[in-house]
């Protein structure tokens, strides 16, 4: 039973090490820390959707984001999660301006009679 | 900066205005970011890495399978304790009723939808996996039962008829019941709606009252109370189990060693488990852009107004398509056994089903563990003010969620952590079990090839699902 024991703690000990290094190695190829950074995106709303851009917006946490808004038709605009929402009218520019505070992958929707997806924000760790 | 933090706090402010209808489905969405490339090679290499050591060091030392056969102590909880407990569970249940039908119909400003969903089922089915099912001891059915035939003891001798149980009928009403119940969960458009929820828990009551008055309380609890079933199959991996004689014991033993199966589960606790297992995996699947994609194939060309029927219609296919093809493939992999080591294949098949359970266990913690984290917060504003009334009892109503609480990394760490620990654990499950039940060792290792191609094939696919980035179909 001991022995057992013994067998299983080391099988348990060394998976974990081999899992601590393998994830500080894979964590060290994908962040590369730099100081935080200010962003500006133009993002115009043609019939319901962003006509020139579909791949998300990728940012690094703590970055200043700026994102002026502008449409064909009167639009309401949220960002999930950190929860900012904007009315924009045509022939105006709204802006959408936060500290990237927080981690993950948040969806811009537009608000009608459905809701819908217009682009996603990606934050991520540093 | 300060200029960008003021304008933030400014955004922040206007938001109360728009809340009621912004956020009336942010109760299911996850921000979570994609595990990247690198993790998830990591994982994938690791999960194999993992599958073969285990191999080999059965192959070496085979008296790693023994184990503990019964608990390593176990001891009565104090009546006064199991007291306080079931009170507290009547409460909430009652309050979640109560708030559910009469408070503010808006998701976020009453307390059910996020106590049940959130609190309950994820925070609930974590404490349940990895401390103890506490389930057994505050089933507030069972507490409200109780007290029931205790006060008209002495009109009637029992509550019951007691009705005989066909055997043939099985934990089938259970898989039924799940799968509402997912239906609910995953697909039902209005799940957030805290009056759909108190009706839902009303009904369910009424439901399980009746099956302990039909075929005695603890015939129904082995058979059809859904959720002793749920919480009790992921409670075997927890190292306290709460158990209930004369009065309540606790026991202590080694996680996971309550998957290891001793006699063969009945063909309907096969189906039960396979459902729970397939669920949780259509769940993410449900989030994916190989879904979205589909989606939008699918419901190409039809009407707007048909889309929201037509799109529930292709979750609840999926919801029933995935748990069956998993059992396709779980049968398939143990009628090959059964081959390989000559023994009966309803047998085999009865036995290997709950290794794959941590598995599970493991991907529904990285799947859920940010959801928790972030929209469990939102039980601190409404303990303060649980109908949404505008009442402020514990100071508390103003707290505003965190959605920073966690960073992507740590998450990336914990889901791949816990799912190469999950996978190991399956492993050793499936050869403790094989060891168990087949008298010839070597049959025993040969037989488990099968079941390792399978394990391996789900832990990858649970990590995969982990990678891709979450999608909301545009179906709505």
């Amino acid at each position: 039973m001991r022995r057992n024991r013994s067998v299983a703690s080391k099988l348990v000990s060394s998976a974990v090490v081999y899992a601590t290094l393998g994830l500080t190695a894979a964590t060290n190829l994908v962040a590369q820390s730099s100081s935080p950074q200010t962003h500006r995106f133009e993002l115009r709303i043609q019939n319901g959707e962003i006509s020139d851009r579909s791949k998300p917006i990728k940012v690094q946490r703590d970055d200043s984001i700026e994102i002026d808004w502008s449409t064909d038709q009167r639009a309401i605009v949220h960002l999930h999660g950190y929860d900012i929402l904007v009315t924009v009218d045509p022939g105006q520019t709204q802006k959408m301006t936060f500290v990237a505070n927080a981690t993950g992958r948040f969806p811009i929707e537009l608000h009608g009679e459905q809701h819908r997806v217009l682009i996603y924000l990606e934050v991520h760790p540093r | 900066m300060k200029h960008a933090a003021t304008r933030f706090a400014t955004a922040l402010l206007l938001v109360p205005i728009s809340s009621e209808n912004a956020l009336a489905h942010a109760l299911a969405q996850r921000y979570d970011l994609p595990l990247p490339l690198g993790y998830f090679l990591f994982g994938c290499g690791a999960a194999v890495a993992v599958t073969f050591v285990i191999f080999a060091m059965f192959f070496r030392h085979r008296d790693l399978a023994k184990t503990h056969d019964g608990f390593i102590f176990t001891v009565p909880i104090p009546n006064i304790l199991v007291a306080i407990l079931q009170s507290l569970s009547i409460a909430a249940l009652t309050l979640l009723v109560t708030a559910g039908l009469f408070g503010n119909q808006s998701t976020f400003k009453n307390i059910t939808p996020v106590s049940v969903w959130v609190i309950w089922w994820v925070g609930f089915g974590f404490l349940a996996a990895f401390v103890g099912n506490l389930w057994p001891l505050i089933n507030p059915w069972v507490v409200t039962f109780d007290l029931a035939q205790t006060l008209t003891r002495r009109w009637f001798k029992v509550l019951s008829f007691h009705l005989f149980y066909p055997p043939w009928l099985g934990v089938w009403p259970s898989c039924l019941l799940f799968l509402l119940f997912a239906c609910l969960e995953l697909v039902a458009p209005a799940r957030d709606v805290p009056r759909n929820i108190a009706i839902a828990i009303l009904i369910y009551s009424f439901l399980t009252w009746t099956g302990f008055s039909t075929f005695g309380r603890d015939t129904w609890l082995k058979n059809g109370e859904v959720f002793s079933l749920a919480f009790g199959l992921v409670g075997r991996f927890a190292p306290l189990n709460f158990t209930h004689g004369d009065r309540y014991y606790v026991s202590v033993r080694p996680w996971a060693v309550g998957l290891v199966t001793r006699a063969p589960l009945s063909a309907s606790m096969i189906a039960f488990a396979l459902l729970m297992l397939g669920t949780v995996t259509v769940d993410g699947l449900m989030e994916t852009p190989q879904w979205a994609l589909f989606v939008s194939w699918a419901l190409k060309g039809s009407s707007a107004d048909g889309n929201q029927v037509r799109y529930m219609l292709l979750q609840t296919s999926l919801l029933i398509a995935g748990p069956m093809m998993l059992a396709a493939l779980y049968l398939l992999a143990t009628a090959i056994m059964a081959r390989v080591s000559r023994s009966n294949f309803k047998e085999t098949s009865g036995l290997f089903a709950l290794s794959l359970v941590p598995i599970a266990i493991a991907y529904h913690l990285a799947h859920y563990f940010s959801l928790f984290a972030i929209a469990g917060q939102f039980i601190i504003p409404l303990a303060s003010d649980p109908f949404g009334y505008g009442w402020d009892l514990f100071g508390t109503t103003l707290y505003r969620i965190d959605i920073g609480i966690v960073d992507a990394k740590s998450i990336w760490y914990i889901s791949v952590a816990a799912i190469v620990t999950g996978h190991m654990i399956a492993v050793w499950l499936g050869h403790a079990t094989a060891v168990t039940a087949f008298v010839d060792k070597n049959t025993a290792t040969r037989s488990q090839y099968p079941m390792l191609v399978l394990m391996v094939g789900y832990t990858m696919l649970s990590l995969w699902i982990l990678a891709q980035p979450i999608v909301e179909p545009n179906a709505r």
